[in-house]
């Protein structure tokens, strides 16, 4: 089995005395969508722009398609790479600049490929527009799509879909779907939404502050570090603060593992023992805070982000 | 192929999509152009007489050779130079009252030197010694070619030649509207014989000169100012691609470094060339005396426009924030045309004289500045006429200091943007 990408120890210090990568070393397989998963300032972009040769790392070695990444011009036409910001010429149209990337990139049917990429990213009716015009969304589509000129043997995005509405993102979903279905391709896409990664991936890394913490299917990253359920309930008016503090201290007492999650309307916990859970956060929450007052009650299935909390103890959108 | 074009061809869009750029480099000049030509078309050169010397060397018509007028009088001595330096004296710009010059004779020319030095006068016309020889030559060729029957004893064959020269600081204006007048008056006093009537009308003594004006004069250093103009933009283009990971994107792509730059200059040597004919329109609009040496001027441009894209790259290699460029650009490249004399005349000291190293020609301080020498080159071609084949020495001059400047400039952009980091 070839890996399509393979980082050992990867460093990466900035002139700032940023270390911005922690001997980060990654393996991705050939055909995957991996997905990188962490807040701003993890140092997804600084990855990603190692391992296409965009910025040198401190120290570490890269192979990507199996040729060290050195030999960066043996790569060339290969990688497909959607940077973070929007990169094209804010002067020239949508098809000018898909035109310009095209014949820089030299592929052999540029025309067609145009035409292709302008139908499936939706662009066709603003082909005539400058880039500089275009909507949020359409310039993000036009990002990716200029990504996509060549048809690479392995796409990298980093966060492609950051700043999107949700048609585009959908669509850019869908779009990645079929990408990964219908040839050999690797894709590597760095975002800090769970549900990109969730929706996307076959494999996640989770990375924080340089560190890789932890890797594997979205399902895999979920059981392991919930075989559980999370319950919630809201309540009608704001309970008495005393009756809470009963409550939770209840809960502890009969469901060991518990973790317990608290707002103002609402109450939420945690734990692996599902019947346990299920039977006593009812019970308990009925006879302390009484029934009257429960506006209802959610049962959650674990997702990425709580996943990623338990992991770093932070919140993915906030970043550190 | 393919590449460049297209590189190329994205530098000529985001050229004349962008507004600020095309006010610079075509707007902002055009209205420099309607500006002196409005100011300066009519008044020629301060309406007053420009001071020059005058030093005779001629040696006179030989005591042995009969020379006679065409009314059948005698001609000895000094008649012809001494006829030449009254018509000089009688020439009157347009206005037909004021006397174009002012003229001091002198016997020493040690004088005459130190003179022109302390700029007392602006340019020093010297008569050469075989002044009178070469008169005769003349009319040796006239009765000639239209077989009158002379004793032509002693007159020296219809090839003889002979140099008027006329000595000055090149980039002040004086120098170059007495070089200019005194070139086309000496023309047509001695090759009389071309046009019967030309003999008479100098010989009336009232010869007027289709004055050179300011505006003739300031046309040039705007052609100059306009390509200057546009280092902001080349700047800020060249920077905005770095900048924003436009050239971080290419370089996964097959585009080479040398294609980028490539597109990159030619793109800027095309608005060049597409801003100096339109200049050229206006300025003739406004009343600019197009010379017929207009196409050899693109030969200057071209190697100017060369340097100033180098000047870009430079600058971009250095400035991070793009958004500064243009200021920064204006900083850089407005005190360029000054310093070459664009607007008017500022003294440029002398640092290799005639008959230093480089001959006949001499360097100046901001001769480093490749607009000094460009704009000595294209008012030479533009207004006195003067063949490109003749400028060889400006030319070299312009040529080597635009290479230079511009694998200067692509060193440091090279070294700051294209390699990896
Ligand atoms: N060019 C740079 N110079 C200095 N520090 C940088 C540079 N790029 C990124 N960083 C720093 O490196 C860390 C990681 O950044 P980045 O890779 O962009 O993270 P992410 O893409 O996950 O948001 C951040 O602290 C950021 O400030
Ligand atoms: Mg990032």
């Amino acid at each position: 089995m070839t890996f399509a990408l393979e980082a050992s120890e990867v460093n990466k210090i900035y002139d700032s005395n940023v270390h911005a990568l922690n001997n980060l070393s990654l393996k991705v397989d050939q055909g995957l969508v991996y997905g990188l998963l962490g807040p701003n300032g993890a140092g997804k972009s600084s990855f990603l722009k190692i391992i296409t040769g965009l910025i040198k790392p401190t120290s570490g070695s890269i192979n990507l398609l199996g040729k060290n990444i050195r030999e960066l011009n043996e790569l060339k036409g290969k990688i497909g790479y959607v940077p973070q910001e929007l990169v094209f010429e804010d002067y020239l149209t949508v098809e000018e600049n898909l035109k310009l990337f095209a014949s820089c990139f030299s592929i052999s049917n540029p025309k067609e490929r145009i035409s292709e990429l302008l139908k499936s990213f939706q662009l066709a009716e603003i082909r005539k527009r400058r880039a500089g015009t275009l909507s949020g969304g359409q310039k993000r589509r036009l990002n990716v799509a200029i990504g996509l000129v060549i048809d690479p043997e392995i796409l990298i995005l980093d966060e492609p879909s950051a700043g999107m509405d949700p048609q585009s993102r959908n669509l850019l979903w869908e779009m990645i779907n079929d990408l990964s279905k219908k040839q050999d391709i690797t894709i590597i896409i760095s975002t800090h939404l769970m549900e990109t990664a969730d929706r996307l991936c076959t494999k996640i890394g989770i990375i924080d502050k340089g560190y890789l913490i932890t890797e594997g299917t979205p399902e895999e990253l979920k059981a392991r570090y919930n075989s559980s359920l999370s319950l919630q309930i809201t309540f009608k008016k704001i309970p008495d603060q005393n009756k809470k503090i009963e409550f939770k201290n209840r809960l502890k007492k009969i469901i060991e593992d518990c973790e317990i999650q608290e707002d103002e309307k609402s109450l939420a916990v945690r734990g692996s023992n599902l019947e346990l859970i299920l039977t006593k956060f009812i019970e308990t929450s009925t006879e302390i805070i009484g029934i009257s007052n429960i506006q209802g009650i959610n049962i959650n299935p674990v997702t990425l982000e709580d996943v990623f909390i338990r992991l770093t103890g932070s919140n993915l959108r906030e970043g550190k | 192929m393919g590449i460049i074009y297209q590189i190329f061809l994205k530098n000529i869009r985001v050229y004349y999509r962008n507004k600020p750029s095309l006010f610079f480099s075509l707007l902002f000049p055009l209205v420099f152009i309607g500006v002196f030509g409005i100011a300066f078309q009519y008044g020629a050169p301060g309406n007053s007489p420009i001071t020059i010397g005058v030093i005779n060397l001629d040696q006179g018509i030989p005591g042995n050779t009969i020379v006679l007028s065409q009314n059948g009088s005698k001609l000895s001595g000094n008649y012809f130079s001494q006829e030449f330096i009254q018509i000089l004296k009688n020439v009157k710009y347009e206005d037909n009252k004021t006397y174009a010059f002012d003229i001091n004779l002198y016997n020493s020319s040690i004088q005459a030197q130190s003179d022109l030095l302390r700029r007392n006068i602006l340019a020093l016309v010297i008569i050469p010694s075989n002044f009178s020889l070469l008169m005769m030559s003349k009319i040796r060729e006239f009765v000639e070619k239209n077989h009158i029957n002379a004793s032509l004893n002693g007159f020296p064959p219809t090839n003889y030649t002979s140099n008027i020269v006329v000595k000055g600081d090149s980039t002040l204006l004086g120098y170059t509207i007495t070089s200019t007048i005194v070139s086309q008056i000496a023309n047509s006093y001695v090759n009389f014989s071309q046009a019967n009537s030309q003999r008479y009308v100098i010989l009336e003594g009232t010869t007027q000169t289709k004055g050179i004006t300011v505006f003739d004069l300031t046309t040039p250093g705007l052609l100059i100012f306009a390509i200057l103009n546009n280092l902001g933009t080349i700047t800020a283009v060249a920077l905005m691609d770095k900048r924003f990971g436009f050239l971080d994107r290419l370089k996964l792509s097959k585009l080479k470094p040398w294609q980028y730059i490539f597109g990159f200059t030619l793109s800027q040597i095309l608005v060049a060339f597409v801003q100096v004919p339109i200049m050229f329109f206006a300025a003739v609009l406004f009343g600019f005396q197009v010379t017929t040496q207009y196409l050899p001027a693109f030969v200057f441009i071209f190697f100017f426009a060369l340097s100033v894209t180098g000047m870009g790259l430079f600058l971009a290699s250095f400035i991070s924030n793009p958004d500064s460029a243009g200021g920064i650009s204006a900083i850089i490249g407005t005190p360029m045309a000054f310093l070459a004399g664009a607007f008017f005349q500022i003294p440029n000291p002398v640092i290799i004289g005639k008959g230093g190293i480089l001959g006949d020609h001499i360097f100046r301080v901001f001769d480093f500045l490749p607009a000094t020498p460009t704009l000595t080159g294209l008012r030479l071609l533009l207004i006195d006429g003067v063949p490109l084949q003749n400028l060889s020495f400006e030319l070299s001059l312009v040529a080597a200091l635009s290479i230079l400047y511009f694998v200067i400039g692509l060193i440091f952009y090279a070294r700051r943007h294209l390699r990896t980091n």
